[in-house]
């Protein structure tokens, strides 16, 4: 008899917490205890933390994140693609060379309007 | 296995034409960017591809073949067969409501073209062009899909041309329009949502089976109607019906005028297009549910807009408020149905008041565009400006006038009065007498501001206005004033044109 589908669902989502608790369990338990106060500051990549963490982000960042967020989106609709092109032929290949072409005209137009410099 | 639909590209051709120009503008641009010898060229692009839609059209409706395209293949289903379902059907209503678009967005088009919206061509032609398309696929929309994505298309790109105009108070107008579009979007998404919850279907004609069976659950019909209901509000939100149409003013005053013209002819259109696409081929058989929703939001829309347009002084408001109310009285046919028996009728009224609607207002922002360039006040004019005017521009206070009496319904507005009478019968022939007696009051209320502000065209000219400027009118703007002009006098000696949109089967 196969399980009901929510079962295994469920079964999954307690596996993954058991496990992160055990691992941490198991770290507080073996770790050895010396906390010093360089220990409690912020970790950052092994360098001194440096401002505050309310710290304001450059707005020219937003025309990155947006651009970015264009192709991350577009990814998601290739991938499905990606996996039936092979069975539904050209037909499919001309209409997503549309839709990458409209895209691609997008990305040309913002680097011809200088959007992507820098400074 | 599923297969790739085939699409047909001719009846299509509507939605692809505005983004072919789309695409040409964008090339243009990147070839050259912000060339200002090319800004001609740039109009020309735009103007082709709206033209094009515009002849395709044309061609459709001569054509006269039913069409439609996308299409997934009917078959054997559990209870018998089922007929195949298309993503987009030419019908009546579909060429009617592209026709609409199309014309009123082709007036803002040249409208705008040498305003301070259009000072960089490239945003704005492709903005406007992108909501044209958006409309016209709306019109065609036959599933919950492409209606959502459809009514978005439409609707975003209105925001980045409110924002066009790069101050304070145009980012402010274009901010309150984001904020309104996603949360209606939200709205209208958890309504679809709904729907499709209830019936299991995606296109609308299956929708439409699903709930008229004879033993459906009531949970089934309570699950439909709360997402009919969503649904009507986050179209009410596009529309600007009460109590979704705050936004409505300060958006119009805030934006560049051509702009706020596009948003009353053109997306009022999509609004339309959305409410009917959705409850009269949707869920005509609940008419009787949403025919109450839709009749009483009309009511409070229409008395709500009119009554505080009483109060405006300023024109773009007045017209901000005119227009909500306006939306009312478009949605107020609707409000008459009450099975699905009389929802063609009702949706022939909607599209008939649609159509005098939108020439008329055209008329009116045309004048009210002309009035703000040769005015030190420009587009914060109030209606004392416009004392006089006859007597200094005879012509655009005589298309003014005229506009205004075919909001108004008053003769010699004919296109207006039939129009009024159209929206008006259904809700008289369905015995809905509450209603149509708030819409009897709400005439004299609309005709009282019309009217003042037609006074003021022919009142002697103010004694402290100083030297009028003379009017130099470009020829796009004399395009658009005498166009506008022509429709509204040539619906007025043919108003059966009005009355008599959707002859035929509604589908």
């Amino acid at each position: 008899m196969t399980p009901h589908p929510y079962v295994v669902v469920a079964a999954t989502v307690a596996g993954g917490v058991l496990f992160f608790a055990v691992a941490m369990l198991a770290n507080r338990l073996l770790r050895p205890q010396a906390i010093t106060r360089e220990k409690l500051t912020t970790y950052e990549s092994g360098v001194d933390p440096v401002g505050h963490g309310w710290a304001q982000t450059q707005v020219r960042y937003y025309l990155y994140t947006f651009l970015y967020v264009v192709f991350a989106v577009d990814a998601v609709y290739l991938f499905p693609w990606a996996t039936v092109v092979e069975a539904f032929g050209w037909a499919t290949l001309a209409e997503m060379g549309v839709f990458l072409g409209v895209l691609a005209l997008g990305l040309l137009h913002a680097w011809r309007r200088l959007a992507l410099r820098w400074t | 296995m599923t297969r790739v639909p085939s699409v047909d590209w001719v009846a299509l051709a509507p939605v692809v034409a505005p983004l072919l120009g789309v695409v040409l503008v964008l090339v243009v641009d990147a070839v050259a960017p912000r060339a200002a010898r090319l800004a001609r060229v740039h109009d020309a692009l735009a103007v082709a591809g709206l033209v094009a839609a515009g002849a395709a059209v044309t061609w459709l409706a001569v054509d006269g073949a039913a069409r439609s395209t996308v299409c997934v293949p009917g078959g054997d289903g559990e209870a018998g067969l089922v007929l195949p379902s298309c993503s987009y059907v030419v019908s009546d209503l579909t060429l009617t409501l592209q026709a609409i678009a199309v014309v009123g967005a082709l007036g803002c088009l040249l409208l705008a073209v040498d305003g301070p919206a259009a000072a960089d061509r490239t945003p704005h032609h492709v903005l406007l062009l992108s909501a044209v398309a958006g409309v016209a696929a709306l019109a065609g929309a036959r599933d919950l899909a492409t209606l959502v994505i459809a009514l978005e298309t439409a609707s975003l790109p209105a925001v980045g041309l409110v924002a066009l105009r790069r101050d304070a108070q145009g980012a402010q107008a274009g901010i309150t329009l984001l904020l309104t579009a996603v949360a209606s979007l939200g709205l209208l998404l958890l309504g679809v949502a709904l729907i499709h919850a209830a019936t299991g279907e995606l296109h609308l004609d299956r929708i439409a089976t699903a709930l008229s069976g004879p033993d459906l659950s009531g949970a089934v019909l309570a699950v439909a109607g709360l997402g009919t209901v969503l649904g009507v509000a986050g179209i009410g939100f596009k529309l600007s019906a009460v109590p979704f149409h705050l936004w409505t003013p300060d958006t119009y005053a805030g934006a560049p005028l051509p702009i706020a013209a596009f948003l009353a002819v053109v997306s009022k259109t999509a609004g339309l297009a959305a409410v009917v696409v959705l409850l009269a081929l949707g869920l005509p058989a609940l008419a009787g549910s949403w025919g109450l929703v839709v009749a009483v939001l009309a009511a409070v829309t229409v008395t709500v807009g009119n009554l505080v347009a009483l109060r405006q002084r300023v024109a773009v408001r007045l017209l901000a408020w005119s227009t909500v109310a306006q939306a009312g009285w478009v949605l107020l046919p609707l409000g008459a149905a009450v099975d699905a028996a009389s929802v063609p009728t009702a949706v022939a009224a909607s599209v008939g008041y649609l159509v005098a609607y939108a020439a008329a207002t055209l008329a009116v922002f045309t004048v009210v565009v002309l009035l703000a360039r040769h005015h030190p006040a420009g587009e914060e004019h109030t209606l004392a400006d416009y004392r006089g005017l006859a007597r200094r521009e005879p012509v655009a206070a005589a298309v003014l006038g005229f506009g205004l009496a075919c909001l108004a319904g008053l003769p010699p507005g004919v296109m207006g009065l039939v129009a009024k009478l159209v929206a008006v019968r259904p809700l008289v022939d369905n015995g809905v007498w509450v209603i149509a007696v708030i819409a009897a009051v709400n005439v004299v209320l609309g005709v009282l501001y019309y009217l003042r502000w037609g006074a003021l065209l022919v009142a002697a000219p103010g004694a402290g206005d100083g030297a009028p400027v003379t009017w130099r009118v470009r020829p796009a703007e004399g395009l658009v004033l005498g166009g506008a002009a022509a429709l509204c006098v040539a619906f007025s000696v043919l108003p059966q044109v009005v009355a008599g949109v959707l002859p035929g089967v509604l589908r």
